[in-house]
């Protein structure tokens, strides 16, 4: 069963996003409510998957994808941004994220992604 | 996604969401020229407009978004921490508290909404706008667009290589590349054009032509954040009209195509602001206004098309779009 991590300052996006995985096989191995939470389990739990939230507390997505690649440049890193933020999703896909999906999350846009990124 | 069941959740997080707004706005208050209350504005109303869109909350989520936009001007510095600011960001954050409890409730949008709504627009200066034209410059760019529904777009194919040959483009010549791999593109030939394309980038990786259309095949293969960041590149590189203008319209076609219809509309108008007279970009921006559900705004973006060239086949088709509409029909969700 592959393993996700989920990342999203929002309870609320993170129960979302892990429900949508769940249903689709994944295990729901870490939530982290903030970037660096986010580094601190995916060096951790070395999950096959990380959904990151560009906007959290304390360090943002961006940066935590960055030291994330850093530490594993095969990480798998999917990024949920939201309207309006399109500058932030390519400095994050240059960063080395491999996607991203758009709130609010249609579950099939999110696991159409997800394909795309585990390939 | 059925939103019911997570009402709950939305329902405790959404007021600690809205504590955090007013924690932040009374210690902006309390200290003006410090930018982090602003940050934590800006995290907290974000967090709500996407939980709020999560749930089909719509006024709540586009009220937030307005809101998240005036934050994001202060944070970048374009706008100042001014008298006024922090009245107008007090009285949105009572209108978002009052607009999630009528979400909550299932009743009518508070008209507190769109009274702090016209309060946060007075507020923020109008973005500049940019008048700049395209002018045709020298070179041997040959403009052949392929429109959707065209026939024999081999033949056309094979007129863009006729046509390479006429201008006597040695085989090697990053210019001839370029016109392979276009001419490859229009046959959707498109692993092959894609490597014509690169061979042209590894040469030349200033040159925004062959990389928008790196960017356009990225598209058409489905692989949206390729597309986005050889697109993104060429407008920064701004080293040729043409390619930026394109940039702009193919970075909106991928956010169409993405579903994210306000950056979409973004970009076809900086398009039409380049090129007024790339009437697709109407169509498409049309498109974009309808399936956001802003129907007024995609007639009026259709009938501008058309009335700007009626001749044209893209005006055309904005104005066969309209009347599909108007008899009750749909606009096809493919160019």
């Amino acid at each position: 069963m592959p393993t996700v991590l989920i990342c999203d300052d929002a309870i609320f996006m993170r129960t979302m996003v892990g429900d949508i995985l769940q249903r689709a096989g994944f295990e729901v191995v870490g939530q982290a409510g903030t970037g660096a939470q986010a580094v601190e389990q995916y060096k951790r739990l070395r999950p096959d998957l990380v959904t990151m939230d560009i906007v959290m507390p304390d360090m943002g997505g961006l940066d935590a994808v960055r030291e994330i690649m850093a530490f594993d440049p095969n990480a798998k890193v999917l990024m949920c941004s939201a309207m309006g933020q399109q500058a932030l999703v390519v400095e994050a896909i240059q960063a080395g994220a491999k996607d991203f999906v758009v709130k609010p999350f249609q579950p099939s846009r999110v696991l159409e992604a997800v394909q795309r990124v585990l390939g | 996604m059925n939103a019911t069941p997570y009402a709950d959740l939305f329902r405790s997080e959404s007021r600690e969401q809205l504590a955090a707004v007013n924690r932040a706005l009374l210690d902006l208050e309390a200290h003006p020229g410090d930018l982090a209350p602003v940050h934590e504005l800006f995290r907290a109303v974000h967090s709500l407009k996407g939980m709020s869109a999560s749930m089909g909350y719509t006024g709540v989520a586009a009220f937030a978004h307005e809101m998240e936009g005036l934050l994001e001007r202060v944070r970048a510095g374009a706008l100042p921490v001014r008298d006024g600011l922090a009245d107008v960001l007090f009285s949105a954050a009572d209108a978002l508290d009052a607009g999630v409890e009528c979400a909550i409730a299932g009743s009518a949008e508070p008209p507190a909404l769109s009274e702090a709504l016209t309060r946060l627009r007075a507020l923020a200066a109008p973005a500049p706008t940019d008048d700049e034209r395209v002018d045709d410059g020298p070179g041997v760019l040959v403009r052949v667009r392929q429109c959707s529904g065209t026939v024999f777009p081999g033949v056309r194919a094979f007129m863009v290589l006729q046509k390479a040959r006429a201008l006597g483009l040695s085989p090697n010549d990053p210019q001839s590349e370029a016109l392979l791999g276009w001419a490859q593109m229009l046959q959707e030939k498109y692993d092959e054009a894609l490597m014509n394309f690169q061979k042209v980038l590894m040469r030349e990786p200033a040159n925004a032509l062959a990389r928008i259309n790196v960017g356009y095949i990225c598209l058409k293969k489905k692989i949206f954040g390729e597309a986005i960041e050889h697109l993104s590149k060429a407008i920064r590189l701004d080293n040729d009209k043409k390619a930026t203008l394109y940039a702009h319209f193919y970075l909106g076609l991928v956010y169409l195509e993405r579903e994210m219809y306000e950056d979409a509309q973004t970009f076809f108008r900086k398009t039409l602001a380049l090129g007024p007279n790339l009437i697709e970009a109407h169509y498409e921006l049309g498109r974009a206004h309808w399936y956001n559900g802003e129907r007024d705004e995609a007639k009026q973006a259709w009938s501008t098309g058309h009335a700007t060239n009626k001749f044209n086949p893209w005006g055309k088709r904005c104005a066969e779009v309209l009347q599909t509409v108007e008899a009750g029909g749909e606009p096809p969700r493919t160019p």
